[in-house]
């Protein structure tokens, strides 16, 4: 006992495990704000897995095919794909009236089968795209921070698809809050009727949150990819975009706290990551994130529930002068 | 007089209803199969042998149509689970988990518990995995009956955790040192199976087949003929009406998902004692996925699970031959049932002639009223 503490103990006294931590939120953390900007018109997006590896694969194959390895096509390509498969999303739930948690049950079927599928009439491979050179996305250094000590080890020499990552919450946030557009979406999402009765289209208001969740969708993909492999693999996104889902689900779809949640995937994703060097099963740690989704999860749900409670009976206290 | 119009009207509407279900379905499935040709003719190199196994093969030897009847067991399973989940709107997406764990507990039961005596293994091994499927998808449920989490994310969640506590179990405790991902054998030889024959013409049947088609008859006796089966569908179609009728809807939600976890669980047994001598499962089966499309395809309702169950099976056993034969992968059988999940399930597609079908109806019901008045 004593020796797993003190091996914890030296993980988290390592800078480079944070640093890790960052590296390996943002997918997570995209699918997490994906999620949240279509949760926030009331759209479920459970596609968001199979958006994530279709956009992945699309990414690499532009780059390989059309930008003679250039990353950024690729990652371009990711971020459009993404919006398209979006919009299909949109498209089969609201205008076809398809139930959406299936329209993402098949969405993810058609991610598995067409990656799969394509990848091999591409590279003659069954499961990764490693003979095509297809590029990676630069690492930054930040000048001046990357000399502090400990912070520049931990902040300063990650992708610069990490940044993006990170800046994007915030911009999310803005954008949900502060804009326009993100109120509409809002009000869609709280109540359709009175947001149609004053002249707001829901579906075209929809349709453009599943798009931009798409596009976080590809962002994603990308950041498999073009970050965190530098070709594509079978199943690339293993469940990523399913614990973005739950990230999301956690965060009551408001960017801040579902990226918090996300870190914290985050921060257990890494601790396994290191934890397996040091003699502790690898199944017992692969666990973790999982567990902590769940454990993460009932408790923003009995938070939830008491928030609720005490909304309800300070309604109750307001209104009882009225009635003596 | 009025009274008999609408009724005659009814009736036309059931009619249109039925004839448009039929041929939505129809035209769903000759798109996917449309776009699975098209994807083999751009693809293949061989693209008319490619079409003739994709399309045949599970009839072309006793070998290849045992192998169908292989892959439709495991889906009959999961599929039949999530049609009584569904039918009670609950999105408990745990069978993988369910499923794994019935495979595992079955592999140890044959291994530890009854060793070398399948009349004793075999039905301890179901009954135990019933026990633990119906474990796993009772978690989500009562965590959601508890705390009001949701069924979905923990149900998606659990799934990996059983995988991964599973292989942790596997690696740690019960491996065969001598090989790299397996159990000791229980037996010579797939203990709920009997084999005739031998090469391409051997035939395999599966006493598991006759389980599920129990479990399958059962299952829609309880959904459509018992008081329990009727509240659960009626708290799927309209939560707040059931409750108004004091239907306790929470006890309901958890029945039926116990139901399916345990279903879920004894296709893991059926399937591990089925095929395999020895347990190897180191990834998701996937069979808890394909039980959500067979359980769209028949509509929440077991009495179209074998059906849409050997319908995925021949597409599958088909798809997979091809692959090894000629060069198109198999996961074309994914696309496929992605693209007919959307357009079955699309209430607006073909919409409009679902109106012309029911005015043509009412008009011909309303020309032949008018002749019989004459």
């Amino acid at each position: 006992m004593g020796q797993v503490l003190s091996t914890f103990a030296r993980i988290f006294a390592n800078p480079n495990f944070y640093a890790t931590v960052l590296a390996v939120t943002p997918p997570i953390l995209f699918a997490a704000l994906g999620c949240a900007i279509a949760q926030k018109a009331n759209a479920t997006n459970m596609g968001i897995e199979g958006i994530m590896l279709i956009s992945s694969f699309c990414g690499v194959m532009a780059s390989y095919y059309i930008g003679h390895t250039n990353p950024w096509l690729g990652l371009l390509v990711s971020i459009i794909v993404g919006g398209i498969l979006g919009y299909l999303v949109s498209f089969f739930a609201f205008r076809l009236k398809v139930d959406i948690i299936l329209v993402g049950i098949a969405m993810n079927l058609l991610g598995n089968g067409l990656t799969a599928f394509f990848l091999y009439v591409f590279t003659g491979d069954r499961s990764t795209s490693n003979s095509l050179q297809s590029g990676t996305l630069p690492q930054i250094s930040i000048p001046g921070l990357k000399d502090i000590p400990v912070l520049g080890q931990i902040l300063s020499g990650q992708n610069i698809l990490t940044y993006i990552a990170y800046i994007l919450i915030f911009v999310l946030s803005f954008f949900l809050f502060k804009t326009k557009l993100g109120l509409r979406i809002r009000a869609v999402g709280e109540n359709v009727n009175a947001a149609e009765s004053v002249g707001i289209s829901s579906l075209k208001i929809r349709t453009i949150a599943l798009i931009i969740s798409g596009m976080f969708g590809g962002l994603g993909g990308a950041f498999m990819s073009s970050v965190y492999l530098s070709y594509f693999t079978k199943g690339i996104v293993g469940g990523r975009g399913f614990i973005g889902l739950a990230a999301c689900s956690m965060g009551g779809a408001n960017p801040i706290p579902a990226a918090l949640t996300s870190i914290l995937f985050g921060f257990f994703y890494a601790l396994s990551g290191f934890a397996r060097t040091t003699g502790i099963s690898d199944n017992l740690v692969n666990m973790w994130p999982y567990i902590a989704t769940i454990v993460g999860l009932v408790v923003y749900s009995i938070k939830q529930t008491n928030d609720e409670k005490k909304r309800l009976a300070g309604l109750n206290a307001e209104e009882e002068p009225k009635k003596s | 007089m009025l009274k008999d119009k609408l009724a005659a009207l009814n009736i036309a509407n059931m009619k249109a209803a039925q004839k448009h279900s039929i041929l939505r379905m129809a035209v769903s499935i000759a798109i996917g199969l449309g776009l699975a040709t098209v994807l083999i003719l751009f693809t293949s190199n061989k693209p008319s042998e490619s079409l003739k196994y994709y399309f045949t093969a599970p009839l072309m030897n006793a070998s290849y149509f045992s192998f169908w009847i292989q892959k439709a067991i495991p889906i009959m399973f999961t599929g039949t689970a999530v049609c009584i989940m569904f039918s009670a709107n609950q999105f408990n997406l745990g069978l993988e988990g369910s499923f794994l764990f019935g495979g595992l507990t079955a592999a140890l039961t044959n291994l530890y518990i009854a060793p070398n005596n399948p009349a004793l293994g075999i039905p301890l091994s179901m009954i135990l995995g019933i026990l633990v499927g119906a474990l796993i998808t009772f978690i989500p449920a009562l965590l959601n009956r508890l705390f009001n989490a949701s069924i979905m994310v923990v149900s998606l969640m659990m799934n990996y955790v059983c995988l991964n506590f599973s292989m942790y179990l596997l690696f740690t405790y019960f491996k065969n040192p001598a090989s790299s991902k397996n159990t000791y054998p229980w037996a010579k030889d797939t203990i709920m199976t009997l084999k005739f024959g031998r090469g391409n013409n051997q035939f395999t049947l599966f006493l598991s087949f006759f389980v599920v088609l129990a479990v399958v008859i059962l299952a829609w006796y309880f959904l459509f003929r018992t008081k329990t089966g009727y509240k659960l569908r009626t708290v799927g179609v309209n939560a707040n009406f059931a409750k108004y009728v004091g239907i306790n809807i929470v006890n309901v939600a958890i029945i039926a998902q116990i139901i399916g976890g345990m279903i879920g669980g004894l296709g893991g047994a059926c399937e591990i004692m089925s095929n395999y001598t020895n347990y190897s499962w180191v990834e998701l089966t996937g069979f808890g996925w394909d039980g959500v499309t067979i359980a769209i395809f028949a509509k929440n309702n077991p009495k179209y699970v074998p059906l849409a169950a050997l319908f995925l099976a021949y597409l599958r056993t088909g798809a997979m031959v091809m692959s090894f034969k000629t060069n198109v992968q198999n996961e074309l059988t994914l696309v496929i049932e992605g693209v007919v999940i959307l357009f079955l399930l699309a209430e607006k597609f073909l919409s409009g002639t679902y109106r012309k079908m029911i005015v043509a109806e009412a008009e011909a019901k309303k020309a032949k009223a008018a002749k019989e008045a004459k």
